[in-house]
C-alpha cells in the first residue's frame, strides 16, 4: 500500500465511493472520488487493503450496499402505505431510482425524501386520459405520506398554545369580522385527486387495500400534543381555511367562501361547526384584532 | 332567501354568518383538544396516535414511535431528528447481519463471495407499477387501456 492518506482525504474519498449508486468500482473511477484520491478501481488495494476473505472492492461494497439499504429502509418507513401498495421490491425500485437521480445531500434523514414527490411527477408516464389515473393515485399517496411526515417534524403548538376562550372573550362581535387568525405553524391544507386519507386509514387498520376511484379530497393536516391529526374537509371548508391562512380577515374569508359555495344554506348550517372544529383542533394560535 | 345556489351576501346574511362563526369558535375553544376527534371520527376509526399496528424504526408521522425514540420518549416531534436506527458500522461487528443488499434482495446479506453484488437500480419502476395496476384491474374485472408513450 502507498503512504496513508490524511484521514479527512480518505473520508471524503470513501464517502464519494460508497454513495455512488452505480457501485463501488464506478465510484472509485468517478471524478468525484478521484479528486480526493486519484486511484483506479483496478488499483484500489493501494488505498484499501484486502482481507483474508475479501477483496478491497468487496470490503467497500459492504459499506456501499449498507448505505443504500439503509436509505431505502428509511424511505419504506416514510412511505409505508405506498410501499404496501406497490410491494416492497417495486417500491425499492422507485426509491433507488430516486436516490440515483437525486442523491441525498442532507445530514438528516428527515430531508431524505424531500424531492421524492417531484421526482415521481417528473418521471411518471404520460396521462392516459383527462381523468386522474393510477399514476396520479401513487403520486397523491406519496404526497400525502410525505406531508404527514412533514407535519410531524414541523414546529407545532405544544409549547406556544392555541386560541383560548379567554382570547375570544377579548374580541367584540363588532371587531370579529375584521379580526385575523394566525394559523398554527404545523397546519397545512391539501387537495388530492384521490381519497388517499381514507385509503391510508384502511392501510393503518389492516383492512384490504384496493386502489379507489378518483374523488376530489380536501384535508387539513395538523398536530396536537405530538400526534398528527388528519382532518377531512368539505370543499367550502377548505376554501374558507385557505382564505384564513392567506391572511384574510374572518369576515372576508367567510364572504369569499360563501360566495363560492354551491349551496348557501348548507354553508350557513355548517359554518359554526367548522369554526368549532378549527378551534377544537387548535388550528389557530393567535387573534389579531383590527 | 333563495336556496341551493350561489349568491352575493347581503348585510343580514353576513352578520348572521359572522356571529355563527364566533359562536362556533367559542364552543370549540371551550371543548379543546380531545373532544373533537375528527381525525378519525368520521369512520369510527381508532385515533391515529393509539394505533399499534405499525412499528416504525423512524419516529415519524403518527406517533407509533411513542416511547421508542432515542431516549425512550416522543419529544422528537417537531425536531426532525428522531431516527432510532442503529448507527451502521459493520467493520468487525455483527450488527449489519441482514442489512446488506444483494441483487433484488435488499436487506439480505447473501452476497458474500458473489462479488459485484450491489443494490440494484431499477430503471423501469413505473413499468412495474403499471403491470401491478393492470393485474389489480384484471382481478377486479376492469378493462385497462394500452400504456401510453412515456412523457418526453
Amino acid at each position: 500500500m502507498s503512504d496513508p492518506h490524511p484521514l479527512m482525504t480518505l473520508q471524503r474519498w470513501m464517502q464519494s465511493v460508497i454513495t455512488n449508486p452505480r457501485g463501488i468500482s464506478a465510484g472509485i473511477d468517478n471524478a468525484a472520488a478521484r479528486q480526493w484520491i486519484d486511484v483506479a478501481s483496478d488499483d484500489v488495494e493501494q488505498v484499501i487493503g484486502r482481507s483474508q476473505k475479501r477483496t478491497s472492492i468487496e470490503r467497500l461494497q459492504v459499506y456501499g450496499n449498507a448505505y443504500f439499504a439503509r436509505l431505502v429502509e428509511c424511505m419504506r418507513e416514510q412511505f409505508p402505505a405506498l410501499c404496501e401498495t406497490l410491494g416492497q421490491e417495486l417500491f425499492d425500485g422507485f426509491a433507488l431510482d430516486y436516490l440515483d437521480k437525486r442523491p441525498s445531500t442532507s445530514y438528516t434523514l428527515s430531508r431524505l425524501a424531500d424531492r421524492f414527490v417531484p421526482h415521481l411527477e417528473t418521471t411518471r408516464p404520460a396521462a392516459e386520459s383527462a381523468a386522474p389515473g393510477w399514476a396520479d393515485f401513487l403520486i397523491d399517496l406519496a404526497s400525502f405520506e410525505w406531508s404527514v411526515a412533514q407535519t410531524f417534524d414541523a414546529p407545532g403548538t405544544e409549547q406556544s398554545g392555541v386560541i383560548t376562550p379567554d382570547d375570544l372573550a377579548q374580541v367584540s362581535p363588532d371587531d370579529w369580522p375584521q379580526t385575523r387568525l394566525i394559523a398554527a405553524p404545523c397546519l397545512r391544507l391539501h387537495a388530492y385527486r384521490f381519497p388517499v386519507n381514507a385509503y391510508f386509514s384502511d392501510f393503518r387498520a389492516g383492512r384490504p387495500l384496493s386502489i379507489p376511484p378518483a374523488a376530489a379530497t380536501w384535508l387539513a393536516l395538523s398536530r396536537r400534543e405530538y400526534i398528527v391529526r388528519r382532518i377531512p374537509l368539505d370543499e367550502s371548508e377548505f376554501l374558507l381555511l385557505q382564505s384564513l391562512l392567506a391572511g384574510q380577515s374572518v369576515g372576508a374569508a367567510i364572504e369569499a367562501a360563501a360566495e363560492q359555495s354551491a349551496d348557501f344554506d348548507a354553508f350557513a348550517r355548517n359554518l359554526p361547526h367548522w369554526f368549532q372544529r378549527f378551534a377544537g383542533e387548535g388550528f389557530f394560535t393567535k387573534l389579531v384584532k383590527p | 332567501m333563495t336556496t341551493n345556489d350561489k349568491r352575493h351576501l347581503d348585510r343580514r346574511d353576513f352578520n348572521r354568518l359572522s356571529a355563527a362563526a364566533l359562536g362556533g369558535m367559542l364552543g370549540g375553544a371551550a371543548l379543546g383538544c380531545g373532544e373533537t376527534k375528527t381525525d378519525v371520527a368520521a369512520s369510527g376509526e381508532q385515533p391515529a396516535g393509539e394505533d399499534t399496528k405499525a412499528d416504525w424504526h423512524l419516529c415519524r408521522g403518527l406517533n407509533e414511535c411513542k416511547g421508542k425514540g432515542k431516549g425512550g420518549d416522543n419529544e422528537c416531534a417537531g425536531a426532525g431528528a428522531c431516527a432510532t436506527l442503529e448507527p451502521h458500522a459493520c467493520g468487525g461487528k455483527n450488527e449489519c447481519k441482514g442489512q446488506g443488499g444483494c441483487h433484488n434482495k435488499v436487506g439480505t446479506n447473501e452476497c458474500k463471495g458473489e462479488g459485484g453484488c450491489a443494490i440494484p437500480l431499477m430503471e423501469g419502476a413505473w413499468d412495474g407499477a403499471r403491470e401491478k395496476f393492470e393485474a389489480h384491474m384484471k382481478e377486479e374485472g376492469k378493462e385497462v387501456k394500452p400504456a401510453p408513450e412515456p412523457k418526453a
